[in-house]
């Protein structure tokens, strides 16, 4: 049977009902009462229209929502809940550049029929009747870079990994989210859970991976239980296990949940994790792709890298270029909170101007009611507000020296807000969340601290030996915590002093 | 305290539950691990010990792994856990003043903590009572409620 044939008949089996209701239930909304509303809205309405639950749209600034073509209005007459059907939501979100999150919080994420209603899977069946270099040249043509943060040239590292001989070889997804201020990961997890499972086997397949792990932070419950789910009926369905999709592809998707901890996130302590040791980092090299999980060659991606492999290949590398910046193709989502009115999670193009993202996604009137803006965690640093003009989102050090966008985090500070408090604060995470394993982060985190005291701004600092021991701190420890501890209090002498 | 048979009997239970649910291979460390804080709402040291028998591993290395985790507990909570995210996002939002409102109110048998980053940044400032985040908070009788139950 060809994949085309095996698609259209586990489609014809999910017809979607005529009418249906979908409360977004995500983390977001979880914590604003979206429970309740799906509870009541199941035993309101009438038998023929059906309630089942997506994710969030991204739309969090007026979560509780739901998402409903028709008007329904005189049955939600008592419930304060938005429609993200609704002029302000489909706006907000018409308005992005949506590949990851498309159709995110409008499709079912309890079942599989709304992703397949939007060609879900018939990437993977196309995959499946080539062959896997083919996929990797696609990939190649691409550009398609990492999401996690490095924006690192997937097609390299699979191809790092091609070139090991070995029996076993692993794909593990990069689902431990930990960066203060980013939670797109888990909006995608809750919002489209069967999107990263096509991308995963794409990947997984294009690789020639024997195994699939994947890995989710521990306090996202939502996105493993998510995950979960959509996992078992892609294995009823004959999506994942053996002979997938009627063809020869065998291959199972192993979820785990980590225990805590920031240098989680970080590829060699992930993999650590995995096999049961302390979470601490691995010396490199040898890079995971030649040595990594038991000592076989191990790609690790993100979520959101991964969830781009579907519409890479249903649409082709060269309308993947059309879209982004030149030297980075693509979206990336970026994560908005803090001072803006409409916190919330966008995908955008790459290379988009961050004052422009503040003023249209975060209902910014004034760019000059903001004191700065912490961008890509503790990892990263601060900037002054009227410097955003200036900058775009894009790998690398977006002000050359000190702060990088990370995984996406964009936290606005209002004019009340001491950026020196939040200096120490990323500061005093990255002392908290090392892990002791080398000098200069244990100690050189906690130096930080104190040299930079309690007192309020304007009190007597030595910038100058701060300066020069967090470069110390970042030039001589051995992972991307260590070597990116010292950037807060870089960026504050830069931008701000 | 238990007798010595009940403290035998506890864990050849564990024992045989860790049989049947984890392969004997160092990967199973943190699912089970995992397994026993669901089970006990901690991780107890006898089951360190038990799970190292299991996996065939010291149980100071299994007590050295479960220590380097942030959400994995080594005592019994003894009071209802209120956390206060006072991430940057939420203090944005009034994290500490909310902070400063409970502080005051001195309830019974309530333990007020911080968090770092609950990632709930999109709703925030957030509050989380016994693991259950609610987002949108502010420091009024609706939050004391919320605690009291």
């Amino acid at each position: 049977m060809n994949t085309e044939k095996f698609l259209n008949s586990i489609i014809s089996k999910h017809q979607k009902q005529d009418s249906e209701v979908l409360v977004q239930i995500s983390q977001c909304s979880l914590a604003v009462g979206a429970e309740g509303i799906f509870n009541t809205l199941k035993e309101r309405l009438p038998d023929d229209i059906s309630v089942d639950y997506s994710g969030c749209d991204g739309a969090c600034f007026v979560a509780p929502k739901i998402h409903y073509e028709k008007d329904i209005g005189h049955y939600l007459e008592d419930i304060s809940v938005a429609n993200s059907a609704d002029l302000v939501v489909s706006d907000y979100i018409d308005s992005q550049t949506r590949i990851v999150l498309e159709n995110a919080g409008s499709i079912s994420a309890s079942g599989i029929y709304g992703y397949l209603g939007s060609m879900g899977f018939s990437a993977l069946g196309r995959v499946l009747e080539q062959s896997p270099e083919e996929i990797v040249d696609l990939i190649e043509g691409s550009e398609l870079k990492g999401r996690g943060g490095a924006y690192f040239p997937v097609s390299v590292k699979w191809r790092s990994a091609l070139t090991i001989n070995s029996q076993e070889r692993h794909l593990v997804v990069n689902a431990e989210e930990g960066e203060p201020g980013v939670f797109k990961d888990r909006h995608v997890m809750e919002s489209v859970p069967f999107r990263l499972i096509e991308g995963a086997l794409i990947a997984a397949y294009a690789t020639r991976c024997t195994s699939i792990r994947l890995y989710v932070n521990a306090e996202a419950h939502l996105s493993f239980n998510r995950m979960q789910k959509a996992l078992d009926i892609c294995r009823a369905e004959g999506f994942l296990g053996s002979k997938i999709m009627g063809t020869d592809f065998t291959i199972e998707i192993e979820i785990m949940k980590g225990a805590g901890g920031y240098v989680c996130g970080e590829e060699s302590t992930l993999l650590n994790t995995i096999e049961g040791k302390r979470r601490e980092p691995r010396l490199r090299p040898p890079f995971p792709t030649e040595s990594g999980l038991n000592q076989q060659p191990t790609i690790i991606n993100n979520v959101e890298t991964l969830c781009n492999l579907p519409w890479i290949v249903l649409n082709g590398s060269d309308e993947f270029k059309k879209i982004g910046d030149i030297d980075t193709p693509g979206t990336k989502i970026i994560s908005l909170s803090g001072s803006v009115s409409t916190p919330g999670v966008v995908e955008v193009p790459m290379g988009s101007n961050l004052e422009d993202l503040l003023i249209k996604y975060g209902d910014v009137s004034n760019m000059d009611d903001l004191s700065g803006i912490a961008i890509g965690g503790p990892s990263s640093g601060v900037i002054t507000s009227s410097e955003a003009a200036n900058l775009s989102i894009e790998p690398g050090f977006i002000d050359g020296k000190s702060v990088m966008l990370g995984a996406g985090g964009v936290i606005a500070l209002s004019k009340e807000t001491d950026v020196l408090q939040v200096v120490r604060k990323l500061s005093e995470y990255n002392a908290n969340e090392s892990c002791g394993k080398c000098t200069p982060c244990r100690e050189g985190t906690q130096r930080l601290l104190e040299m930079m005291g309690t007192g309020p701004k304007g009190a007597l600092i030595d910038w100058t030996g701060l300066g020069s021991l967090a470069e110390v701190i970042n030039a001589a420890s051995l992972c991307g915590l260590g070597q990116a501890a010292g950037n807060p209090v870089l960026s504050y002498n830069t931008h701000f002093q | 305290m238990a007798s010595a048979g009940e403290e035998r009997k506890r864990r050849n239970e564990l024992r045989r539950e860790l049989i049947d649910k984890f392969p004997r291979d160092r990967s199973s460390l943190l699912p089970a691990l995992h397994y026993l804080q669901e089970t006990f709402s901690f991780v107890p040291d006898w089951g360190i010990e038990v799970l190292g028998w299991h996996l065939g591993i010291p149980s100071s290395e299994v007590y050295g792994a479960a220590t380097t985790y942030s959400e994995l507990s080594l005592s019994l909570p003894s009071h209802t856990i209120v956390l206060v995210c006072d991430g940057v996002a939420c203090r944005e939002k009034g994290a500490i003043q909310i902070l400063e409102f409970l502080k005051e109110k001195k309830f019974d048998g309530v333990e007020i903590k911080t968090t770092d980053c609950a990632f709930m940044c999109s709703v925030a400032p957030a509050v989380s009572v016994d693991h259950t985040w609610y987002g949108r908070q502010v420091p009024d009788n609706s939050l004391v409620e919320l605690i009291e139950g």
